[in-house]
């Protein structure tokens, strides 16, 4: 609870403080009262960088930190929430997160007194996993670069990193599903994306009778949220290292959810019933990301 | 350490802080006008041109060989480079050179850094009022800018908020600027001094050639500002006396190496009342002549350093061994009536230079002399020929020959030097013991100083004194005085500044002053410059009476004046720290004001942390407690939860009976 704060000159501020000793040498030995005046604001100025530095740090808690599931090796974007308890603007945090060998950095500009701030920045995802943070290191140089002061807030914060989609864009052998199923998911409506010509072997159901009656050709309405199938994506029909496969998944998961099409998810003893939209998607990612290789590896 | 550097500049600061440099470089124009020429403004120039993405930054080789060449030039001109002159043109192009080195974010740290290093450097060789409020306009923008530079580049640059932010922080600084001020011991520095050889750029050197005096007149710079302790003598007697030249060479005079011998200034008493006392403050580039009212007694130091550097010289005046371009302050104090100061040490010195005089000259003297033998009536008949024959001008033209014959048949026109330099020969070849005397005549007083006059080098004079072998004295005579009174009469200041026709036309002084009052410079910025001048008298009083001793006083006055300086730096040192430790008692007050039941979760949180359960920023007090019941199996720690969160986060707070149940619960966990 109590705030530690850590401060020191940094080389600017001992290039400063060499400054002042030159001058306060100059005054002695000139005995130069205008030389003395100068010498002394500046003191009190490096003073004053050292009362503000501090205090530019006094004051901020750690509220939240909300990072979204992020793709192996890109950037996710991400919110922290920090509050402050001082009567005067934070400016210029540093804001380190400490996470095993690797860390994210970003500059907060501004955290406006007593109010809660929130700070988006991107958090660079490495490799697949479930990773944790384990620190937060605040630093400043605010507000005349003289001196340098931190604290660090011990936090416990997860996040996942799911394996980037790349693999084969086939997706696996579908499944019809009944129609209890489809109407759960809502594609009985119209929505067709294109007309195609018709060819025999095409459902009649799917026939434009309508533009037919209005004298054009035999067309056929290409539904995207597409068959009443599902797909089965499961870590047994792909091959290869563990995260290539992993990646497979992942690629499929995306296509599924592009072609708005229903899918099961099946890794390990991990089983998912088929569905799609944003839940279905992040349960199946983070169970990508989480997956420790088990008795598959 | 790896402290992460703010992101580098933007333009707009860029251009600010080369402005900013250029405007620091404006006072150091008249000490280093080649520098600020050639180095100064092209390397501006050549910067905003970069900002402005129309040239590139110099490259190494292009950057080494000027700084080679700029070391070469500062060697070559000064001799040196340590001493202030020498350095501060180092400064000046290390500045310069800075700003078409590089465009980050050091640079422009070191770039705010090397300002205040030019600031202070300035302060060494000027200390006057314009000066000092140009600094404080300095290091509020300067301080705006290392503000600005660690807000980040994308908040708004707009020049009030920056002033703003300037004035707000520099005024910040004014409670411990102050009180260091008065408290940091003060030192005589007597063992180690840098002082600085060549002479400052005006006043006076050891000799007088025709036309010197005449560039002096023109400038309006003070000389120096005299307060008089008691009244003020009238116009024509202040006469203020610098120093003697006896080695004549026609109408050039200087000093014969006889004549430059010096004293330690005896340290006499004088009664009083047979002196008359005059505080003056005279500025660094008169060099090192300590001007008096004549007749010059003695001279007077507070500091003990200085005093061992004054020196009497022949004539009776005074100088400093050594310049140090600082501004001195010094208590003079004059004899009211001619004394037998002045024994005649070397007749035939006193009467050279003359035995080639023409037989023109000779005949000249011979007419004019007559049958008189009384020094005063032969001076009053020389006089009497130039009042006849010349006239007063500061343009007479250059002389050909620098002769003697040429001014007196040819030209007969000049200004005191002239009339001065010429009058000494004619009393010498007249048989009478005679020296030039250069100083100031005159002086403006201040109307709302009634104690001070301000001398400028409009109020630059010579004269002559001539030996009286009866009485053995040395007597005063000016030419200037029969030829142009109103000169004497006006002072410098006013009658140089009066256009020649009016002084010319045979007005009385009262007339000339009318005239001088109603011109339109003295009727709209007459008052401007006299509070002006008023300030300046005030703040160099204020900066140069502030040394050992004035802290000394100001101790007395306060009752402390046991304090010797060790003990100050101590007293002060205890000072800083108590004020550091209020600082810290007054911010721990404001922010620490956390409940009682607050107080009690710290510490439980304490005491679970060293029982290995640790809360992480990011966890609430329930999840935390929860988590230390399962990790412990203290069951109490519920109990503790329900009971602070039930204070912590209701609308009304903890009864006593409450919070004693929670301190009830706390020790019993602690000693479970």
């Amino acid at each position: 609870m109590k705030e530690r704060i850590y401060i020191i000159p940094n080389r600017f501020g001992l290039m400063y403080g060499f400054g002042v000793i030159v001058t306060l040498v100059a005054g002695t030995i000139y005995s130069n009262n205008l030389v003395y005046l100068l010498c002394f604001f500046l003191v009190a100025l490096f003073v004053i960088g050292m009362v503000q530095t501090n205090s530019n740090l006094r004051g901020i808690e750690f509220e939240k930190l909300q990072i979204p599931l992020v793709e192996e090796d890109s950037l996710g974007s991400s919110v922290l929430w920090l509050k402050s308890r001082n009567k005067e603007d934070h400016h210029q945090l540093q804001i380190r997160l400490m996470e095993e060998n690797h860390e994210h950095k970003f500059i907060a500009d501004k955290i406006s007194a007593k109010t809660l701030t929130p700070i988006r920045f991107g958090i660079q995802a490495q490799d697949r996993g479930k990773k944790k943070l384990f620190k937060m290191h605040v630093s400043t140089v605010f507000p005349f670069g003289l001196f340098y002061a931190w604290r660090v807030f011990p936090i416990e914060i997860y996040y996942d990193v799911y394996p980037k989609p790349m693999g084969r864009r086939e997706l696996p052998e579908a499944q019809m599903i009944g129609e209890a199923f489809q109407v759960d998911l809502g594609n009985t409506g119209d929505d067709y994306s294109q007309h195609i010509k018709y060819q025999p072997g095409h459902s009649q159901r799917h026939i434009d009778w309508k533009a037919y009656a209005r004298g054009r050709p035999l067309l056929v309405k290409e539904f995207t949220d597409g068959d009443r199938s599902s797909y089965q994506i499961s870590l047994e029909q792909t091959n290869g290292m563990l995260l290539e496969r992993l990646r497979q998944m992942s690629l499929w998961v995306h296509i599924c959810e592009q072609k708005k099409v229903a899918y099961s998810f099946q890794l390990a003893q991990k089983s998912i019933p088929p569905g799609m939209g944003l839940h279905q998607r992040n349960v199946c990612l983070k169970a990508l990301a989480e997956f420790d290789g088990g008795s598959v590896a | 350490m790896g402290a992460p550097l703010p992101s580098d500049p933007g333009r707009s600061f860029n251009l600010v802080i080369t402005g900013l440099a250029g405007l620091n470089f404006v006072p150091h124009i008249f000490d280093h006008p080649m520098i600020v020429l050639f180095v100064t403004i092209p390397c501006i120039v050549w910067r905003v041109a970069y900002e402005y993405q129309k040239v590139p930054l110099p490259g190494k080789l292009l950057k080494t060989l000027l700084i080679a060449g700029i070391f070469g030039f500062v060697i070559n001109k000064y001799g040196r480079v340590v001493g202030v002159e020498a350095a501060s043109a180092l400064l000046v192009c290390s500045v310069a050179l800075k700003l078409i080195d590089n465009v980050s974010y050091r640079d422009a740290m070191v770039l705010i850094f090397l300002n205040f290093l030019l600031l202070m450097i300035k302060f060494l060789v000027s200390q006057t009022l314009s000066m000092t409020l140009f600094a404080v306009f300095n290091l509020v923008a300067v301080t705006a800018l290392l503000f600005q530079l660690h807000k980040g580049k994308d908040v708004k640059f707009d020049t009030w908020t920056l002033l703003r932010n300037g004035l707000r922080l520099t005024l910040q600084t004014a409670p411990l600027l102050v009180l260091l001020f008065l408290v940091f011991p003060r030192f005589n520095m007597g063992f180690f001094s840098l002082n600085n050889p060549t002479e400052g750029g005006k006043g006076f050197n050891d000799s007088l050639r025709p036309g010197e005096v005449g560039k002096l007149v023109v400038s309006k710079e003070v000389a120096f500002r005299v307060k008089m302790t008691k009244e003020i003598p009238g116009g024509p007697s202040l006469y203020w006396k610098g120093g003697i030249l006896d080695l004549n060479k026609g109408m050039a005079w200087y000093k014969s190496s006889a004549a430059k011998r010096e004293w330690n200034v005896p340290q006499t008493k004088y009664n009083p009342d047979a002196v008359v006392e005059q505080e003056i403050t005279l500025e660094p580039q008169f060099g090192k002549w300590l001007f008096a009212l004549d007749v010059p007694a003695n001279v007077e130091f507070s500091e003990s350093r200085k005093q061992r550097q004054a020196r009497i010289a022949e004539g009776s005046v005074f100088r400093l061994t050594k310049s140090t371009q600082q501004r001195v302050l010094y208590t003079a104090r004059s004899f009211r009536t001619p004394q037998s100061w002045g024994p005649l040490y070397d007749k035939d010195r006193y009467l050279g230079g003359v035995r080639e005089a023409s037989p023109q000259v000779l005949e000249l003297v011979n007419s004019l002399k007559g049958d008189a033998t009384d020094v005063n009536e032969i001076g009053r008949r020389i006089m009497s020929y130039y009042r006849r024959n010349f006239r007063y001008t500061l343009e007479p033209g250059a002389l050909k020959t620098e002769s003697v014959d040429e001014f007196l048949f040819e030209k007969k026109v000049g200004f005191c030097e002239h009339f001065a330099a010429s009058f000494a020969y004619l009393m010498r070849v007249a048989g009478i013991p005679s020296r030039l005397v250069i100083g100031f005549q005159g002086g403006k007083p201040n109307a709302l100083l009634p104690d001070y006059i301000t001398l400028t080098g409009a109020d630059a004079h010579s004269w002559v004194e001539v030996f009286d072998s009866k009485t053995e004295r040395w007597l005063r005579m000016d030419p200037t005085g029969v030829v142009a009174p109103l000169r004497l009469e006006l002072g410098g200041q006013v009658y140089h500044d009066l256009p020649e026709d009016v002084v010319q036309a045979g007005i009385d002084s009262n007339q000339a002053q009318q005239i001088y009052n109603s011109s339109w410079f003295q009727k709209y910025f007459g008052q401007i410059v006299l509070y002006g001048e008023f300030a300046a008298i005030q703040w160099n009083e204020f900066l140069l009476k502030y040394n050992q001793e004035g802290q000394r006083d100001l101790l007395r006055k306060m009752g402390l004046g046991f304090l010797n300086s060790q003990l100050l730096g101590l007293v002060s040192v205890l000072v800083l720290i108590g004020f550091f430790f209020y600082r810290r008692y007054r911010s721990q007050q404001k922010e620490g004001r956390i409940s009682k039941e607050q107080q009690l979760f710290v510490k439980l949180e304490g005491w679970l942390s060293r029982q290995g359960v640790t809360r992480p920023a990011s966890e609430g007090p329930r999840t935390f407690l929860e988590r230390a019941e399962e990790r412990t199996g203290n069951a109490e720690l519920q109990r503790f939860s329900q009971l602070y969160i039930s204070g912590q986060y209701s609308a009304q707070p903890l009864t006593d009976e409450q919070y004693k149940a929670l301190q009830l619960c706390y020790k019993e966990i602690v000693n479970s």
